[in-house]
């Protein structure tokens, strides 16, 4: 039911009360008058006949009393009078269902001698009642016809139409559409609801652009930010390349000069000749390094168990683990771990990882040990590099995005040389690379990274210099 | 610091230039030993940056006993110690032995660094002519 029709239904039904009891009053008194005149008249009437029938009987006795109390009885219309023997105890009135009675006893001679009884009936008095309440009845229904008409009518024009107006407002700002501000000519509370509305409107729009422009300009400083990046990561590679490459073509180039122009011997020749095959095989090499990280497929996942994986990488370099005179150390496996993964990727990437750990551990410092006296490992001993495998939980970085959750993390510790502080945010850049001339091209840790990218996981590195590196890979739970 | 009896001993004689080469990759440093050798110097190799820094310190903490070089060739991209660094300690200590650098990525940085400190740079791949030319016109103007 709409408000205006709950107000109107409320209005009329106080009207209706407030006529009806203002009715029922008025016909209660008016009653009451008309009893008391009719009881006056009775009294009256039955006094005056009383007095004529008492002098009467006295002089001619009983019969010529009763016959002029018949003919008075004949004479009033409505009032019925006659004579009753009973004994009664003064004038009184007697209130029955259908009539009045009024009895004036007949004193003759100190002795009462019956009564006149006077009784009417109370059919006009009802009559009125009900016309009376015929009347009030018609006039309030009337009354609330028309209250209800109005209010209606005055309802819809006043309360209806603006708040249907304002609820469609309502609607299209809930849609973004802010523009068109309602004007309601009314000065009253809707249209104070009107204006706060079109001013709230205005600020949407004004925040609305103000979001906007922001927006816009964050998506352009970080296209540029990505394009810049572009360009560096663009740079870096030319660098690397430059420099990977330059080196064996200039000895290819060289030697290939020597020969040509007979400045070396026949004997050097040869040596020469080999040497350009050698050189000409480091090239090759970088360049299917080069390839490999460019049009690396997209992983053929499955589910693997990543210790699985772990312990045939480790056995594939166990050899050359051992001519460094490094021992490789994978705690015993407890259950299967499995992840969602290209087998064949992620042992790509635990070869690279172990191969870095064994080149960092076998390697000896080129210079007295920058920071300490060295705490590597016992000679008799033997450096060891740690590859563990377990569940964790772990917050995704920031370039990565993701919820916290729970991860397999493959570690691989080693006691080695460790990264300095100042190379370790470049370890996994394309061509970064501390390693001499022909350890390393710089791409596996890049090609490692690319990978597990593309497994949904990332790689951190902890290094502490003197002390070993901890490369860590996340990988996501099968879903 | 290296012991003394690895410096290199006093073979040299005094009259013919020597010249001192330091780079990583084993074969780019035996091609230019071979291409230098063939122009009657002495050469002293030296395979990174941080030996490069033993050898040309020695010179200077035996003043007198061990002969100095009268020209460097060096690697500008070595593990330990760039030849840049070097040759900027060099100049600071008011060496003005004259140094060719070999690069293979001579951005601008680089080259105006080393054009700063007085040095020649080369661009890998470069030819031996090329070299063998510069270092020739080099140690006549000394």
């Amino acid at each position: 039911v709409k408000l205006v029709q709950k107000l109107s239904v409320a209005l009329v039904a106080g009207i209706r009360a407030t006529l009806a009891v203002n009715g029922y009053f008025r016909v209660k008194r008016e009653v009451a008058l008309f009893e008391s005149d009719r009881a006056r008249d009775h009294r009256l009437i039955g006094r005056a006949l009383a007095s004529a029938v008492c002098a009467v009987w006295r002089s001619d006795g009983k019969d010529a009393a009763l016959a002029i109390v018949e003919h008075a009885n004949a004479q009033e219309g409505k009032v019925h009078i006659r004579w009753v023997p009973d004994e009664t105890a003064g004038v009184h009135d007697v209130a029955l269902a259908n009539s009045r009675v009024t009895y004036v006893p007949i004193v003759v001679v100190g002795h009462a001698e019956g009564a006149l009884e006077l009784s009417e009936s109370r059919a006009t008095e009802l009559a009125y009642i009900r016309t009376t309440i015929a009347d009030t009845v018609l006039t309030t229904t009337l009354l609330v016809g028309i209250c209800a008409g109005l209010s209606a009518l005055l309802g819809a024009w006043f309360v209806g139409r603006p708040v249907r107006a304002l609820a469609d407002k309502a609607q299209r700002v809930g849609k973004g559409d802010f523009e068109g501000p309602l004007r309601l000519k009314q000065k009253d509370e809707l249209g104070e609801l009107a204006l706060e509305m079109n001013a709230m409107c205005e600020q949407l729009i004004a925040a609305h652009a103000r979001v906007t422009a922001e927006t816009q300009a964050r998506i352009l400083a970080l296209e540029q930010l990505r394009h810049a990046d572009r360009l560096m990561t663009v740079g870096k590679l030319a660098s690397g390349i430059a420099h990977e490459l330059g080196t064996p073509l200039n000895v290819i180039g060289a030697r290939a000069e020597m020969i040509a122009t007979r400045e070396a011997t026949p004997d050097e020749s040869v040596e020469y000749a080999r040497v350009i095959v050698e050189s000409c095989d480091r090239v090759t090499r970088i360049i299917r390094q080069l390839l490999e990280f460019a049009r690396r497929k997209g992983p053929q996942k499955a589910p693997r168990d990543l210790r699985e994986i772990a312990v045939q990488t480790v056995e594939l370099l166990r050899p050359l683990a051992a001519k460094k005179d490094v021992e490789l150390a994978v705690p015993p496996t407890s259950g299967a771990a499995i992840v969602d993964a290209d087998a064949g990727q992620l042992q790509q990437v635990l070869t690279n990882l172990v191969v870095n750990a064994i080149q960092a551990t076998g390697k000896p410092l080129s210079v007295p040990a920058p920071t300490n006296g060295g705490s590597r490992g016992a000679p008799d001993k033997g450096p060891k590099i740690d590859i563990s495998i377990r569940t964790v939980d772990a917050t995704p970085p920031a370039d990565h995005g993701g919820a916290r959750g729970p991860y397999r993390v493959v570690t691989v510790e080693d006691e080695g040389a460790g990264i300095a502080p100042e190379n370790l945010a470049h370890v996994f850049e394309p061509f970064f690379t501390t390693k001499d001339v022909g350890e390393g091209t710089g791409l596996g840790l890049a090609v490692a990274y690319g990978i597990v990218r593309e497994h949904g996981g990332w790689i951190t590195v902890d290094s502490e210099v003197g002390k070993g590196s901890r490369f860590s890979v996340f990988l996501p739970l099968p879903s | 610091m290296l012991p003394r009896h690895e410096v290199a001993p006093l073979t040299y004689g005094p009259h013919r230039p020597r010249v001192l080469v330091a780079e990583d990759d084993a074969q780019m440093r035996r091609l230019v030993v071979d291409a230098l050798k063939k122009d009657g110097y002495d050469l002293v190799e030296e395979c990174d940056g941080g030996r490069l820094l033993v050898r040309i310190a020695a010179i200077y903490s035996f003043e007198g006993t061990v002969d100095p070089f009268d020209l460097i060739v060096s690697d500008v991209r070595m593990p330990v110690c760039s030849g840049l660094d070097i040759l900027k300690g060099l100049r600071d200590a008011h060496w003005n032995t004259p140094v060719v650098l070999m690069t293979a990525f001579g951005d601008d940085e680089t080259r105006a660094r080393a054009h700063k400190l007085g040095a020649l740079l080369f661009d890998k791949p470069f030819t031996m002519q090329s070299l063998r030319a510069k270092v020739r016109e080099l140690l006549s103007a000394r």
